[in-house]
């Protein structure tokens, strides 16, 4: 069965259809892209998924129960982890603290009124630190990491409830193109080694096509693509989409914005 | 009551309506526009009614009644032209809560202003040349001014409304309303437009003041009902909007003509007097209204309104060198009963500054970490004090056990009114939570059978051994002790983290489980309970409490505390608290216009430093080379 299906989901901001009866699916284990021009309705999509918004009318099936409505918190509680487009952590408190609230929600402490947090879960934010590589930036204020940092420390607060899928969206927006491709070698490593699903946004082509399992196009809250590296780099409506008639993503190799 | 009789009321109601209307309205374009909450917006209507009588009784007859409301009109309006161009302009950059206190201080001056001007007495003014009569309707007699004034809201509303949709300056203010972006692209004209806003804004609330001068006497406590009035009028209308408020004063002012039309009703096994509920009613429609729509009956939902927050460092545990100094503090205070022999009032007034550190602390709790900036927190120290104290004289319960209540007491209301408040942010926050702790003021106000109304509770002294006083100090240290501990113990375990991480960023947080609502609202709850430990040793200190007790004053004192010390640090709150209390303990009781002093000072310290005091000496000290 799918780990997540998308059936006929719509979403309009006013006369706006950001979202227009999108449906595709999430195999487990599946490392997902899906890209689209700006505008195209991907976050929209995420928001949708992760609770923010609640719908307009489809169905999302997360392993096969609807959970379209629900509150981001519920919907995290069910194994759907999350990052941002635009970065959020909790300022005011260092890497690992933030690594540690997300653990403390996970195992249900968050209204726990005694125990200083500092000794709670140490060892395995440490543990999930170290697995985006970030285990040295623990005890800085989280607000003095350099942006790229920030994703990772997003990636590790994502990791904390052992999701079963994981939406990310832009994760590497802002980034040079050296850290991009640490940050999608990594979670694409996590994929693997963990078995996660995960549906991510990425303006980078060179790393969609390399990387991604399978890549869904989105343009004007519509599918009009869904399938390999191969049958996106050829297909006209997708290449017109992004480049009007006549260009080819060969062309634009390298060039990527 | 019959169909007739209900009729008339829902008429009288009408004339209220128009009150209310003119005191919100104004509060209400000025936000729109502006994003600024003027407090002193309640003290401009109580100017308005000050100054109309003047005009009135100086001038007299037809002229100087008619001619002097229109003057007066004018006169505030010119005065809020004034605080703009003087005092808002230059901090329209400032974190809102410095607004905030701007305005409040203004509430301070202008008071004792009108102290200094009017004197202390009630003021009624002549009745109104030409309106002199009544008509009858329904069987009874309406006075023809109250049919004025009935008439004279919806007009103004009317007007406002063609003003808005037709002239080119109407249309300003709507675009600024509706798009903040929209008031940076005006450039130049942002100045003109702010300003010509607040004298519109301010000369409705004179215009709303005068038209009381022959109803209602001219009173210094009407700044503070008026501008509670105007908060819940427009919160429930919905910010912004002028049919709003007009709907909103509407609806609040026939639900209190309904309950005075009722009256006292015996339902045979209890005698209800429906009249004592007016202010209770004013609080059940808002509660109604927010449940079903957040922002108001005709507001439009707004963009997050939290002030960016300063960046703020992580807490960290104390380090040595500050739990030495807290040992050394705290054996200090110890040892202070020794020179109670020479020096009495030194206990006295080291109660007060603890009681103050408690009030402060638990206001920091929630405004620091939490980032709820409560303006009402003097609700939960009245209720722990009337609760203590209403225990002994009804109950005639041991002092122990009063003061053991106090929290309960302050917890039970902050569980109810936080419910409310937490589920806005912001500037309405403030607003709601500044309406509640006037509700309960209210209440306590004339429920005078049982609270004693303006007289408040005497004879709440300590039994022995704690009518000497320093064993009252002693308890009152423990009692401090513990709260300020309690608090700080709460922060650094998960619940707090949870709270900081629901202030910093929501959408992170209930990405990651956390139920931000009810975290801020339970935070909310212990914050009111621990002040309510405050209010109870207040109760038993003073031997007496009176409605003052509850007093907007009191809330801003808090906020002063808070600000004084520094709101980023956990220690700061207990030295502010302690600082203010002693200067308001010595310097503010040297003058009659202590008031007007302390809103002066106000004033002077965020005119000084816009970016607050504590930005401004951790600016001072990076400049100095000293640590983070
Ligand atoms: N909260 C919102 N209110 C109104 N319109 C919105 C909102 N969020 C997104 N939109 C509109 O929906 C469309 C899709 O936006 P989005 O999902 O952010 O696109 P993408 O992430 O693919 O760039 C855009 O036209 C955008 O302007
Ligand atoms: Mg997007």
């Amino acid at each position: 069965m799918s780990v997540l299906e998308l059936r006929k989901l719509s979403k309009a901001f006013g006369g706006v259809r950001a979202v227009n009866e999108v449906d595709f699916a999430i195999q487990p284990g599946e490392f997902l892209a899906m890209i689209g021009p700006n505008g195209a309705g991907k976050s929209t999509c995420f928001n949708m998924i992760n609770g923010q918004l609640p719908p307009d009318s489809g169905e999302i099936l997360l392993d096969g129960q609807n959970i379209a409505g629900l509150a981001p918190r519920a919907i995290w509680r069910r194994g759907v982890g999350r990052t941002f487009q635009v970065a959020a952590t909790f300022s005011s408190m260092t890497v690992i603290e933030n690594v540690q609230m997300a653990l403390l929600s996970h195992s249900g402490q968050t209204y726990k009124l005694w125990r200083p947090v500092a000794a709670m879960h140490r060892a395995r934010a440490l543990d999930l630190l170290g697995q985006v590589g970030m285990q040295d930036a623990a005890d800085r204020p989280s607000r003095e990491l350099a942006y790229g940092d920030v994703k990772r420390i997003e990636l590790a607060i994502a990791l904390a409830n052992e999701p079963k899928l994981l939406l990310m969206d832009e994760p590497t927006a802002g980034m040079g193109a050296r850290e991009r491709n640490g940050l999608i070698e990594l979670v694409k490593r996590l994929v693997v080694e963990r078995g996660i699903s995960v549906l991510f946004t990425e303006h980078s082509m060179d790393v969609v096509f390399a990387y991604a399992d399978r890549i869904i196009v989105l343009a004007r809250g519509r599918v009009i693509a869904d399938g390999n590296a191969g049958d996106i780099r050829d297909n006209a409506k997708v290449q017109e989409v992004y480049f009007g008639t006549g260009k080819t993503f060969a062309e634009q190799h390298g060039v990527t914005p | 009551m019959t169909f007739s009789a209900f009729l008339f009321q829902a008429l009288n109601g009408l004339s209220t309506a128009s009150g209310l209307f003119f005191i919100a309205v104004g509060l209400s374009l000025i936000f729109g526009v502006t994003r600024i909450i003027n407090i002193a917006h309640g003290s401009l209507y109580m100017l308005g009614t000050y100054i109309a009588y003047s005009f009135a009784t100086k001038i007299g007859g037809v002229f100087g009644f008619w001619g002097g409301i229109v003057a007066t009109a004018l006169i505030v309006g010119v005065i809020g032209a004034l605080i703009e161009i003087l005092l808002l302009r230059r901090i329209y950059r400032a974190p809102e809560l410095f607004q905030l206190l701007a305005t409040f201080a203004l509430v301070l001056v202008f008071n004792d202003m009108a102290l200094w001007i009017w004197g202390p007495e009630d003021l009624l003014g002549p009745r109104a040349p030409g309106l002199r009569g009544s008509i009858e309707v329904l069987g009874r007699r309406l006075p023809e001014y109250d049919l004025f004034l009935a008439l004279i809201g919806p007009a103004v509303l009317l007007i406002l409304h063609f003003a808005l949709a037709k002239t080119r300056f109407g249309r300003l203010i709507r675009a600024a309303t509706q798009d903040r972006e929209m008031v940076g692209a005006l450039g130049v004209n942002q100045a003109i437009l702010f300003t010509s806003v607040f004298a519109l804004g301010a000369a409705l609330a004179g215009l709303g003041g005068a038209l009381q001068v022959a109803r209602e006497p001219a009173n210094l406590a009407t700044d503070l009902v008026a501008i509670g009035d105007a908060f819940v009028v427009v919160v429930v209308g919905g910010m912004g909007s002028i049919s709003g408020a007009y709907l909103a004063a509407v609806i609040i002012a026939e639900v209190k003509a309904l309950c005075i039309g009722i009256g006292v009703v015996d339902f045979g096994f209890i005698t209800v007097n429906f009249s004592k509920f007016t202010l209770v009613a004013e609080f059940l429609v808002m509660a109604a209204v927010l449940i079903a729509r957040p922002y108001g009956l005709l507001g439009k939902p707004q963009g997050a309104v939290r002030s960016i927050a300063e960046p703020e460092e992580p807490i960290r545990p104390a380090t040595p060198m500050l739990k030495m100094l807290a040992v050394i503090v705290l054996a200090g205070l110890m040892g202070l009963p020794l020179l109670a022999q020479t020096q009495p009032y030194l206990l006295i007034l080291g109660i007060d500054v603890l009681i103050a550190v408690i009030f402060a602390t638990s206001l920091h709790f929630i405004m620091g970490p939490g980032g709820m900036h409560s303006f009402g927190h003097a609700a939960y120290f009245g209720l722990g004090a009337y609760g203590a104290a209403l225990l002994v004289k009804w109950l005639a319960v041991p002092m122990g056990i009063a003061i053991a209540a106090a929290p309960l007491v302050a917890l039970a209301g902050a569980l109810l009114f936080g419910w409310f408040a937490v589920r806005l942010s912001g500037v309405y926050l403030a607003m709601l939570t500044l309406a509640f702790a006037q509700i309960v003021w209210a209440a306590v106000f004339q429920w005078e059978g049982f609270t004693g109304g303006s007289n408040g509770v005497i004879g709440v002294w300590p039994p022995p051994p704690f009518d000497k006083a320093w064993v009252y100090f002693v308890l009152t240290l423990l009692l401090t002790v513990i709260a300020v501990l309690l608090l700080r113990r709460f922060l650094f375990a998960p619940f707090g983290y949870a709270m900081r991480a629901g202030r910093d960023s929501p959408l992170r947080a209930e990405a990651i489980g956390i139920d931000v609502k009810r975290v801020h609202w339970l935070a909310f709850a212990i914050a009111g309970g621990i002040c309510g430990i405050g209010g109870g040793l207040f109760a038993f200190a003073k031997g007496s409490i009176s409605p003052e007790t509850i007093s907007v004053g009191r809330s801003i004192d808090g906020l002063v505390m808070v600000l004084l010390g520094g709101i980023q640090t956990l220690t700061g709150p207990i030295v502010g608290g302690s600082l203010y209390a002693i200067l308001q303990d010595t310097v503010m009781r040297q003058t009659e216009y202590w008031r007007a002093l302390l809103g002066i000072i106000i004033l002077v310290l965020v005119l000084a430093f816009p970016q607050g005091i504590v930005g401004a000496f951790a600016a001072l000290w990076r400049k100095r080379g000293g640590g983070p």
